[in-house]
Order: structure tokens, then sequence, then C-alpha cells
């Protein structure tokens, strides 16, 4: 670490002492942008209402970016839990208050990134080069994108071909023995708007890891978190005209990651992604109208070794297989009917399967699980200028319908190591659910720089896959399976508005407040199984036992101090809380009525500023995450953290860049949720190349 | 120029990008490991006759023929149709491991032996039979009549207990003596549980005692399980005057629960004790709920 810090000293030193080519000034912050997420069609963000951010790829270069999760923090009411850094297995976004990332819809070019399945949406596939965009929309938008969209919508547009030949190729190299890089080429061969572009990429990191065990606690078996991951993409596209074209992209992703434990198996406990996804879009212009049409399938292997002692130094190991699928079919149609109507409507279809398979390898346990859910969904949205012309009407309506089938486990042979008390096979009957999700927002023009807008949402979420089928040990204690799961609901009521008063200062805000019925929360049955060990493990199951309410308020400033300088600031906050609680019958009666919801810091502050300047591109930020409870009961808390991150940057010789992110610069580790130590201070150095 | 300085950049690039990109597999040739009997004095590694109750040891010698290491011994005892599987919780690419047997009640018990591997490899099956000697009879048992035990949270009775000296002890006794209580009662409000008999080594939660001196934090922890027992009378119990009704209602000591839950009057229990001591014990009342008692009785085979 010392090393590192002395390089590091050196290399800033020398971007600093040194000017940097007038090129890079050219960079242009942007204030205004398009966005098309919120209603499908291109609009001016500052022009809709909805909170919406966008993140352009400007401000991801100059962003210290180690996952492109990171880049999220600079959004309001956007949490990031990510508390080892680059080794955690998967960062958890959540929006708006509320709890469990998969609340929060993530796209990427459209595409669900949320697995019907469930398990953690993946953020390691998305290399942060190739994007071209971010754009963020608050609050719950079921209305258009159907289940997941609750606390809001993130959507990944990644970079198209702008020239004939063209790309880049980085490593870097950093803490904890850190090092990696990525190339990419692109192209195109274009003339009178027809013609073929291609884009190849990949990428490759590696690091040794820390250990996150906090020193009291440490053990013989705690080990590095290691890591190796990499992945390549292919895009190939062909363009008709202006409007109408082809495209098919896929994507490679393979990931290893140690889990923090070594006891005998030299790789220790370790998660291992495999992830493959193809898509083919097309855009047409039909009936005056611009059609989209998209099928995808993407495909994520999972493997785990999980090696342990339990508490009565009983040596375990496990290896757990699961494989989810993803595919599906949406079109989406918008079109002008009339100045004051824009038109769009929509059909999807999204399909996912699960099947697991843990194999005790210390004894003779076997957990096999299967099932599948098919969802079809339909919409319409219209898009209204009012008379006079400052009132803006949006309404939209879908109506999803989903089914449940082929779902079974079976559990061979089991023993204290899984719990259950003998083999058995059990087929799970088939179910099948709708939700009919409509919005309606109102925005009037009060002035020409100030936008205020009303607007009531609805949102909801489907039982997960691994929730209605899969059985087994996890981290909290042991899960059964409940096949009887129903989706979640959420009415989100907002007031918010947009302030532009001139080209460099943008504030927009809303408060609102959102109920939701229905709600899935996994809750201790209030019986244990003995796993062997010490501990008994508390037997957990996942159903519709809550209503909940948040209540809340966000504010986003960008203010453009100096042409070569944007200072960003946001805050939020939300009191997510159980406003009752209805246990089935398996469930004990716990008194939760009026407790927080669990893993949801009330306040989230972040500041940060962009300079460029002829020396060097700066960018540091900072960051507050409230104290957040742990547990449903609320009997423990996990403390506030704050965190500055700093990236500094310079361009020389026209293509090239050297760089420096900082992560965690005061080296201020925290206590995650899980009782584990964040990695600190995190350095990263590295030469882009541009062609 | 400029193509050519563009060219070597991203050769550098790509061989410093594939360069550490190159991963190795590990490999696993699927092999299945060896088991066999260990043939040293005072081991049985054939087909023997023995007398009810009496004790054997078998000892076996496994290796892995792989690079993966064996993770798992399977024994499977055979008492009339019942079977029961004990894992061990290992990871060697060799092992000795020796097991005592004591003979039962069945005319002829089949004992048989495999390994598994990391990968999921497994032995073949190595077995041997013992068959009853039938000029053998039954052995003598000790009765304990009656034993009180208070709930966690009664002043007035102790709620520990040591059949080795036929007495009670109060929490603050219990934790002094360690070594000598095998059994314990409580009361958890969790309903599944309520009314539960254990040993100390049972996984109880120091939340049941609100103490320091609570099994938790002992460091000599006696480790009995227990198998319920539904279809024995109460007659069964009262008139068993041998240890065949205890033999024949015995289980593998890992294949039994660590705590005999929700009792209620009329219930019985076989238990096992770590050191291979085997009992029964019937539940004769019960009054209140951690500040109550339960009343019960034990019978056991001699040592």
């Amino acid at each position: 670490m010392k090393k590192l810090l002395i390089l590091t000293y050196f290399t800033f030193t020398i971007i600093c002492l040194s000017g940097q080519t007038q090129d890079s000034l050219k960079r242009e912050i942007e204030l205004g942008e398009i966005v098309v997420t919120a209603t499908r069609t291109y609009r001016q963000a500052n022009d809709l209402p909805v909170q919406t951010n966008s993140i352009s790829a400007k401000m991801i270069q100059n962003f210290p970016v180690l996952n492109i999760d990171d880049v999220l923090k600079t959004t309001a009411n956007v949490f990031v839990n990510r508390s080892w850094g680059i080794f955690s297995k998967n960062a958890a976004v959540t929006m708006r208050g509320l709890e469990s990332s998969d609340r929060t819809l993530i796209l990427i070019d459209g595409l669900p990134k949320n697995r019907l399945a469930g398990g953690s949406v993946n953020w390691h596939n998305i290399n942060p080069d190739q994007i071209e965009k971010i754009e963020i929309i608050k609050g719950p938008a079921s209305a258009l994108y159907g289940n997941n969209a609750m606390g809001g919508v993130i959507n990944i547009i990644t970079k198209k071909p702008q020239t004939d030949l063209g790309g880049n190729a980085r490593v870097f190299y950093g803490s904890h023995n850190t090092l990696g890089g990525s190339v990419s080429a692109a192209g195109r061969k274009f003339g009178n708007d027809r013609g073929f572009y291609w884009q190849v990429t990949g990428n490759y990191r590696r690091g040794d890891g820390y250990v996150f065990e906090l020193p009291e606690f440490l053990d013989e078996t705690d080990a590095k978190t290691k890591l190796d991951e990499g992945g390549g993409s292919l895009k190939l596209g062909y363009q008709f005209n202006k409007y109408n074209n082809i495209e098919f992209a896929m994507d490679h992703y393979q990931e290893k990651r140690g889990a923090g434990r070594q006891v005998y198996d030299p790789d220790g406990s370790f998660d291992e992604y495999l992830t493959n996804t193809f898509r083919i879009t097309a855009n047409n212009l039909i009936a005056g109208g611009l059609l989209q049409s998209t099928i995808y399938y993407s495909a994520e292997n999972y493997y785990g070794q999980k090696e342990s002692f339990n508490e009565s130094k009983e040596f375990k190991l496990l290896d757990a297989y699961t494989d989810r699928e993803d595919f599906g079919l949406m079109s989406n149609w918008s079109k002008r009917l009339s100045a004051k109507h824009l038109l769009t409507a929509g059909i999807e279809v999204k399909a996912g399967t699960m099947k697991s398979h843990e194999i005790y390898r210390t004894s003779p346990d076997e957990i096999e699980a299967a099932s599948k859910m098919i969802i079809y969904g339909i919409y319409l949205q219209d898009e209204i200028k009012l008379s006079p012309e400052k009132w803006q009407l949006i309404a939209g309506i879908r109506a999803d319908f989903s089914n449940f089938f082929q779902g079974w486990q079976r559990v061979t042979n089991p023993t204290k190591s899984t719990g259950f008390e003998e083999s058995f096979y059990e087929d799970f009957p088939e179910t099948s659910w709708s939700a009919l999700s409509p919005k309606i927002a109102l925005q009037y023009q009060l002035i020409q720089q100030l936008e205020t807008y009303v607007s009531v949402g609805t949102g909801f979420k489907p039982a997960k896959l691994k929730d209605l089928s899969q059985s087994g040990k996890i981290n909290k204690g042991f899960r059964l399976a409940n096949p009887n799961v129903k989706p979640e609901y959420l009415t989100n009521f907002e007031w918010g508005f947009h302030f532009d008063p001139n080209n460099k200062f943008r504030l927009s805000g809303a408060i609102y407040h959102s109920i939701g019925r229905d709600f899935q929360y996994s809750i201790g049955t209030g019986d244990s199984v003995d796993t062997g060990g010490n501990s008994l493990k508390p037997v957990i199951l996942t159903d519709n036992v809550a209503e909940i309410s948040v209540t809340g308020g966000e504010l986003s400033m960008h203010y453009l101090v100096h042409p070569q300088v944007l200072f960003q600031a946001s805050y939020s906050y939300n009191n997510s809380v159980i406003t009752s609680y209805i246990p089935n019958i398996n469930m004990p009666d716990y008194n939760l009525s009026g407790k927080k919801m669990t893993e949801v810091p009330p306040q989230l502050f972040y500041a940060g500023v962009f300079w460029q300047n002829k020396y060097f591109n700066l960018n540091i930020n900072c960051s507050f995450i409230d104290e957040q409870w742990f547990d449903v009961e609320n009997t423990i808390k996990v403390d506030s953290w704050f965190l500055i991150n700093a990236r500094i940057s310079r361009i020389f010789a026209k293509q090239y860049e050297i760089y420096i992110d900082i992560q965690d610069l005061l080296d201020n580790p925290y206590v995650d949720r899980k009782g584990q130590l964040s990695p600190g201070r995190f350095i990263i150095g590295g030469i882009n190349f541009k062609f | 120029m400029r193509i050519a300085i563009n060219f070597i950049t991203i050769v550098t690039f790509l061989a410093v990008f594939c360069f550490v990109g190159c991963t190795k597999d590990k490999q696993h040739p699927g092999l299945k490991p060896e088991i066999m009997f260990l043939k040293t004095a005072g081991l049985i590694s054939s087909d023997t006759i023995l007398a009810i109750n009496q004790k054997v040891k078998i000892g076996i010698e496994a290796s892995s023929k792989s690079s993966a290491p064996i993770t798992q011994l399977t024994v499977i005892s055979s008492f009339d149709e019942n079977t029961t599987s004990i894992d061990s919780g290992l990871y060697s690419s060799e092992f000795q491991y020796t097991i005592e047997i004591t003979k039962g009640l069945a005319e002829t018990e089949h004992w048989r032996l495999y390994v598994k591997d990391r990968d999921g490899n497994y032995s073949d099956t190595i077995g041997l039979k013992l068959f009853k000697d039938e000029n053998s009879g039954f052995g003598p048992i000790q009765s304990f009549e009656n034993i009180v035990l208070g709930g966690q949270f009664n002043p007035g009775q102790g709620s520990f207990y040591s059949y080795e000296t036929n007495h009670t002890y109060t929490i603050t006794e219990a934790y002094n003596n360690q070594q000598l209580i095998d059994l314990l009662y409580y009361f958890d409000l969790v309903e599944a549980d309520a009314h539960t008999i254990a040993s100390p080594g049972a996984n109880i939660d120091q939340a049941i005692y609100n103490s320091d001196l609570a099994p938790a934090n002992w460091t000599n922890r006696t480790t009995l399980r227990f198998e319920y027992l539904p279809e024995l009378t109460q007659e069964d119990f009262e008139t068993c005057t041998n240890d065949s009704l205890i033999l024949s209602n015995t289980f593998v000591f890992g294949s039994g629960k660590r705590k005999a839950k929700n009792l209620s009057p009329g219930q019985m229990y076989a238990f096992v004790s770590e050191t291979n001591e085997k009992g029964i014990f019937l539940i004769r009342q019960r009054q209140g709920d951690a500040d109550g008692i339960i009343q019960f009785s034990i019978k056991m085979q001699e040592p």
C-alpha cells in the first residue's frame, strides 16, 4: 500500500505540473438532456412530469468509476450498496426508500436486467467505456414497464459507432494488486444514412482482494476476496435509412469472486457467474409511427463453492448450481396523432426459468428445484398538450397477466446439513395473477423557467422464482419455498418541480407519499433447524405480509459555476415504515407495525465537483449514507458512513489519457449490513488510449 | 506513421490484456476413490457372531485416486428395514477411520461403508455382517424414577440433572459441575419448542436463561440425542426389566435430534449419549411453564 501511495503521489505530481492538450477542453459539460425512458418517446428531461436524471458518457469518463453502478451515487434518492468495492459479489441499487434491488427496474438498451428468477442484478458485466448514457426515472413506472418498476427505472444505453473506425484500449493497476484492461473497436460504412456498423469489445480484471472480517472476529479460515472476471461483446447493425435499422448484439461475461473464506480448497469459497445475452432489435417507421421491436435471450449460469467450519468445527462443503434464463419479446410503437397527442402503445412477453441444484459434498444431501414464469403485458399511453399550452397531461395504463408453472423441488438424503426430516419430491401448483398499473401526471408551466407537476403512479413486483420454489440454506437462515407468494403493489402520489432559470443552474425536486400493499417480506416462522454447529438456523419464509408507506422528498441541483466547473449536489429523505403486518398462518404474530423498513438509509447526501483545466480534469465528490436498520424488528442498526472519492486525469498526445481513481480518499472503512468491512482507500491508476 | 503508432499501441494493449486474462481450470479426472477394511488387532473386518450389547470396532482406510479429496464417509447400518447415514465432514486425499459398534437385537446387522470425493465420485461399498449369538441374553438396566426438574425461572427447583449422581442442580451448581450434567429442562416461548428436555450441548440460546451461566457459555458440554417413540406404551416402559426395550428402540447417535421438544405427559423418548450410553425416558407430569416443573423417569443400560 505504501508503494502504491508513493506511485500515486508521483503520478499526481506529473499530471499537475504538465499541461494537457487543448483538445480535452472541448469536452462540454451539459445540463439539459433528451431522455427516452420516462415516456418511451424522445423528451427533454426538464419538460417531464417526473424526476429524471441523465448521466452522459462524459460524466462517466470523469467520475471515479470502478463499476458502472458507482456513478449512480450522483443521483438523488438512489442508494448504491457496494460495501466491498469491486470485490462485492453484487451491488444493491435501490431507489426512493424501497429496500431490495428488485424493486428498481434496471434496463440495458431497453432490456430488463432484473431476472424473473430473482437474484441480484449483475452490474459487473456492464463495461463503463461502452456507455453512451444512463437515464434514471424516479418513482413507479409499471404503467409503461410492468414488473419491478416500483422505486424507479434505470436505463443504460450503450454506444453506437460514430466514425468509420475507432476504439480504445485501457490498462490499469491498483490497490490489492488489482489489474486489468479493456479493448474495443468499432466502425461503420455509411452513405446517405444507409450502411453497416459493428463493434467488438473485451475486458478483463483481476485482484487479490482483502480480508473483510473485523479484526476481533478473524479466524484461520478468513481469506481475501479474490476477483477474476472478463468478457466480450459484439454488436452488428444495418441502417436502412434514418428511421429503419436492425441490430444484433451479444454479450458474454464470466466472473469469479472470492467469498472471503478458505478452509481446505485452494480457491476457498467463491461465486462464479457465466452470463450470455443475445438480442435483435429492429426500428421501423410504420403507419407514421416509430416501431421498436426486440427479441432477447439471456442466460446466467451460477456456480458457488461454499466451504466452512461450523461452530462445532465440522467441515462443510457445498456446491450450488443455478441456471437462470430470461427471454422475451418487446414491441413499442409511438405516433404523434396530432399536435396535441403523442400516442405510445406496446406489448411485451417476458419469460423466465430457474433450475437449481445444491450438492452437499460433506454429507449426502441434495436439493433440486425448478420453475418457470411468463408475463404478458400490454400498455397504452397518451402525452397530451392541453389548452392553454402551459398544461401537459400524461396518462397511461398497463395490464400484466402472469403464470407460474412447472415448479417442483426434490430433497434427497437430507441430514442435519439441510435440516429436512426426510427425502421428498414436491410439485408446486400452477398459479396465475394479474396487475393493472395506471399512471396519470399533470404538469403546469408557471413561468418559462419553472414547471410543476402532480402525479399518481403505480408499480408492482412479482414474486421471484427462487422465493416460490427454492428451499435451502441462506445467509440469514433456512429458506422455505413458498409457491403462494403473490405480487406486491405500490401507489405513489407526488408533487414535483423543475427550475431551470438559465443554462447554468438547474434545481429539481419532489415530495411524495407511497403506499404499498401485499409487500413481500422474508420473515422467520419462529421455527428453526439444527444444521450442526452451535447455532440454530431460523426458518425463513417469504410472503405477502406487510402494508408499507414511504413518505419522502428529494432535491437535486446542478450548477455550472464556470464553463469548466460543474457542481452537483443532491439530498433525499425517506421515512419507510411498515404500517401493518398481516402474518400468514405459519408465521408468528410479530409486532412489526410502525417498524422502519430494513436497509433503507433515511437520508442520502451527495456533493461533487467536476473541474476541467489545461492541466488536468478533476472530480472530487462526497457522499453520506445515513444509518439503517438491519432487521425487521428494528433491534440492530448499521452505522452511517461518509466517503470522499476522487478522480484526476489528463490527456496527452491527443489520444492518451492517464488517470487515477481514488475511492474512500480518507481511508475510513465502514462496517456494512453483514458486519463486514469495506476495503478503505482504494486506488487505481491507468492509461487509456483512443484511436 | 500515425497508423503504425496506433497499430503498435493496440497490439501492446492486446498483449497485456491476453497475458492477464489467461486462467487455468482445475482438472477433475473422475476416478473413483477406494475404501478397504483395516486389518489390525482389535478391529473386525469380516462377518462376525456377537452377543447382544457386545461392542466391537470396525476400521477403514480410504484414498482418493484423483486430485479430488475425499469429503464424505457414509456408514449405513441396517436394523431390519431402517437405514441410517452418517456424514463425518472430511477433506483429505487419504484417511483412516474407526467406528465402535454395539450389537443390537437384530438377528443380522449389515454394516456398509463407502466414501465420496469432492467431485461426487463414489467408491465401491464394502460391508460386513454381524450375527446375533443365539446364546446371548439381555443386559441389566438402571431406573431413575420421578425425577423433577424445574423450568429455567423456577427459583425452588434445579433445572439440570446428572444420571451419574442422580441429583438435580441449579444453574449455578450446574455451571460449577459441567462435566456431570446430562439433561436439562426449559420452557421456550416458541410454540413448536415449548417444554424441552435436552443436554447442555444442544445449541440452547443464551436468551432462554438470560444468564451468563447458561450452557452456551460452558466449556464442558455433554451432548445427548433423542428420538421420539410414539408407538411405545406406558405399560411397555413400566414392565421393562432388562435392556431389550432400549435396544429395540435405540438409534445411531448422529441421526437423533438434539432436543426433545413440546413434551407432554405420557410421551417417551429414546436417548443416546456421545459415549453410547442408551436409555428411554417417560414424561410423568408437567406443571407451569418457565417457572414450573416437569417430572419424568429414566430407564437406561447399566454401564
